[in-house]
């Protein structure tokens, strides 16, 4: 199980690292939705991994990722653009409701748009390397392995590399991505590298829930806040991408 | 005693459910303006009277802090939190006092911009939410959650609780940030949440880290206090991680405390927010981040055991590097209310080269600074705000063309150049002592490491030219023709008078500080613990 769960960790950082280098805001979205998917499967692997992790717990902690999965299509479809008029559909309430949720289909072609990166693909998959590298470095010199390390303490050491590599790389999509959306991908992607922290650290410990309640309370208000501000944002100066946000800034 | 007084002072929960609840309808409109200054004056009153309550505690050497349970939540007061309580509420209750003024010119403000109609339910309450934000009760029960969840932070024993609080403290404000909703008010709101939720990551991170460090015999939530860890952390073990931590915390917590580099939301999020708002993000939203370090501090200084060399090393080369940088943005030619916004950069680097020098006196001036850049900051923003809107009334929208405050509205003119005065600490004011004192330290200190002498003369240096350049600043407001006529209004006169009370408590605090003196000396006892020569 401690190598499985150490290829999922790798895994996670595939998904991240893909989500950084492709130049399609719809290509990251879906690289998201695979990387929430991961993370319940960490989630479910760290019961039979960490003593205190029953599967209750587990089935919690399940749900930030899960919901997070579900609903980022959705709010990311706001935050790209207004969404247009619509009319009701006429059909069975529940499935009405859901369809509605889901309905992304208005945001879709911008999506196209949206996703270049500043920098060549090259050049992002060098930056990203080195960052995973100094993730992998840093995380080893503060919990040094050795062979006769024991399975959790390698699985904390890796999980710690994991988490920093999600967090730099998600730093680094902020600052390299051109639009809002993507902008939000990038946070959304750090904030999947504090789950994994949280995992790792936290299992074996009494504080495991609380905190993802915290989080998962930070994550959903947040998006709430931001697919309401960015909207505002496109309408106000008529443009998504963050180089033409430029009514503030000093040097222009 | 402590747990009626508490809750005296957490009133401004109160205004919610007073706003939106059946009083909603049959409340007048102006007792609904000034619903918020009432519940901030009566919750100052409490902190006052928790204030002395927590200095009488710590004189008749009973325990230093005291812990209540409110909620389930575990609360506790010792004099630092004291001290930041009654910070908080005193910029909360001035501001407070100036937003029926700002809303009634908000008023004549035209409503935005109504969406298409749609039948999609998300989309729905997305859109109401968004129509909802920019409405008078929304400003006035966001503003009174801002002041509520600023109240929460300096009570919280529960780190992950103090962070959650510092982070609601953002996505309370940033709807307040972009409250005007035109294109500036947007970018700045969007720029605000985007960097503070991004920076308050690193925070969360080191609250994991450092849970994940406690010891298996603190089991249970009691391990997630800062008190249990403060006693507990077993000296010297694992070092690397503990500094670490503390790094984490400091670009965490530092985001939202403006540090340089970290800062760049500052500027915006302080000039496009309405001046009630603006005070309190530069008086008491900083300081709430710095609480957040200080606590930090104190856990890392007793776990490295190191005596406060590697907190001491960083933040003293933070806070210079944030002051040298304050300086050189404060020369530059900018709008009022960014060089205000700088100034603040200015004193999150003395305050934290202060606490950084690491000796009792340098840190009881970081304390004491930190009282009087909220209160100078305050007065600043909400005259400015009396004079900008004053002129908006008479047709001068652009921040710009705002000249010839002096020949206009003297007792404007009065109050910033003053304030203007206290906050770059010329005496008599208080923040002249506070800044020779920390001088003085750095100065002591040079003697045995001459390296610290670079310190002092970039220090210096960085004080004389932001001198020069709030001068600067003020000569162009105040001075020179101004190109309308401004009538004088009986209810502005009032709200001047408010900053006048708010001028002569800086000016007394500049001859003693006998008022607050033992909360500062017991806070000081608690920072200095594991650090301070």
């Amino acid at each position: 199980m401690s190598v499985l769960f150490r290829g999922a960790l790798i895994l996670v950082i595939g998904t991240a690292v893909y989500a950084a280098i492709t130049n399609k805001l719809n290509n990251k979205l879906t690289s998201y939705l695979w990387q929430s998917s991961l993370l319940v499967a960490i989630s479910f692997m760290g019961i039979f991994l960490f003593e205190k992790l029953n599967w209750i717990l587990a089935l919690g902690i399940m749900v930030a990722p899960l919901t997070r999965a579900f609903a980022v299509r959705p709010f990311m479809a706001l935050t790209t653009v207004e969404p247009p008029p619509t009319k009701r559909a006429a059909r069975s309430r529940l499935r009405r409701l859901w369809r509605e949720f889901i309905d992304t289909s208005w945001a879709e072609p911008y999506w196209r748009e949206y996703g270049t990166s500043r920098l060549g693909q090259i050049s992002t998959i060098v930056a990203i390397a080195l960052l995973t590298s100094l993730a992998y470095g840093t995380a080893f010199s503060l919990i040094p392995l050795a062979s006769d390390t024991s399975d959790i303490k390698k699985i904390i050491s890796h999980g710690l590399a994991a988490s920093l590599s999600l967090l730099l790389i998600g730093f680094f999509s902020m600052l390299n991505e051109e639009d809002t959306s993507s902008h939000i991908m990038g946070l959304l992607v750090m904030e999947n590298g504090m789950f994994l922290a949280a995992i790792v650290f936290l299992a074996d410990t009494d504080f495991l829930f609380s905190f993802f309640i915290g989080l998962f309370m930070y994550v959903a208000l947040t998006l709430f806040i931001l697919s309401i501000f960015a909207p505002r944002l496109h309408r106000a100066s008529k443009s998504a991408f963050i180089g033409d946000q430029t009514e503030l800034r000093e040097y222009k | 005693m402590t747990g009626i007084l508490l809750l005296g002072v957490i009133l401004p929960f109160a205004i919610p459910i007073l706003i939106y609840l059946p009083l909603r309808h049959k409340t007048p409109l102006l007792a609904k303006r000034w619903l918020p200054s009432f519940v901030a004056g009566l919750s100052l009153a409490f902190s006052i009277a928790l204030a002395i309550d927590v200095t009488h505690n710590a004189t008749n050497n009973e325990p230093e802090f005291s812990k209540t349970v409110l909620f389930f939540v575990d609360i506790h007061v010792d004099a630092l939190s004291a001290y930041f309580l009654l910070l908080v509420n005193t910029v909360a209750f001035f501001a407070a006092l100036h937003i029926p003024s700002f809303l009634e010119a908000d008023s004549e403000r035209p409503s935005t911009r109504v969406s298409e109609p749609t039948q999609n339910w998300f989309h729905q309450i997305v859109r109401w939410l968004n129509q909802k934000l920019s409405t008078e009760p929304a400003f006035l029960l966001l503003f009174s959650s801002f002041h509520v969840s600023m109240l929460l932070v300096p009570l919280m024993d529960n780190l992950a609780l103090l962070w959650l609080f510092i982070e609601i403290t953002t996505i309370v404000s940033a709807p307040l940030v972009g409250y005007r909703q035109d294109v500036k008010a947007e970018e700045a709101a969007f720029k605000y949440i985007i960097l503070s939720s991004t920076g308050i990551l690193f925070a969360f991170l080191a609250t994991i880290f450092l849970i994940g460090n406690v010891p298996p015999e603190l089991a249970g939530l009691e391990g997630l206090n800062w008190s249990t860890l403060r006693d507990n952390l077993p000296p010297k073990s694992n070092i690397p991680f503990v500094e670490f931590i503390f790094l984490l915390a400091l670009l965490g917590y530092g985001t939202k405390a403006g540090f340089f580099l970290l800062h760049t939301w500052l500027p915006d999020a302080h000039g496009q927010a309405p001046s009630p708002v603006s005070a309190l993000l530069s008086g008491v939203l900083l300081k709430s981040a710095l609480y957040a370090i200080l606590r930090f501090y104190v856990i890392t200084n007793l776990a490295l055991g190191d005596q406060g060399a590697f907190t001491s090393s960083i933040l003293l080369a933070v806070g210079l590097v944030s002051l040298v940088a304050a300086a050189l943005f404060i020369l530059k030619e900018n709008r009022f209310k960014r060089v205000m916004a700088y100034h603040s950069l200015e004193y999150i680097g003395i305050i934290t080269f202060a606490i950084g020098l690491g000796t009792s006196l340098s840190i009881y001036s970081a304390l004491f600074l930190m009282l009087a850049h909220a209160l100078i900051k305050a007065l600043m923003f909400l005259g400015y705000g009396l004079v900008k809107r004053a002129y908006a009334q008479n047709g001068i929208h652009e921040a710009a063309d705002i000249t010839g405050v002096f020949q206009q509205m003297p007792a404007a003119s009065l109050v910033l150049s003053l304030g203007g005065l206290a906050l770059v600490g010329v005496p008599p004011f208080g923040v002249f002592l506070s800044k020779f004192m920390i001088l003085w330290t750095a100065i002591h200190i040079a003697q045995a490491k001459p390296l610290y002498s670079v310190a002092i003369g970039l220090f210096l240096l960085s004080i004389a030219l932001i001198f020069a350049g709030l001068v600067n600043h003020l000569g162009k407001l105040l001075l020179g023709k101004s190109p309308v006529v401004i009538q004088a209004d009986k209810q502005r006169r009032l709200l001047f008078v408010t900053l006048f009370i708010l001028l002569a408590i800086i000016f007394g605090l500049g001859f003693s500080t006998w008022p607050i003196t033992p909360l500062l000396t017991n806070s000081v006892e608690i920072l200095c613990r594991g650090a301070c020569s």
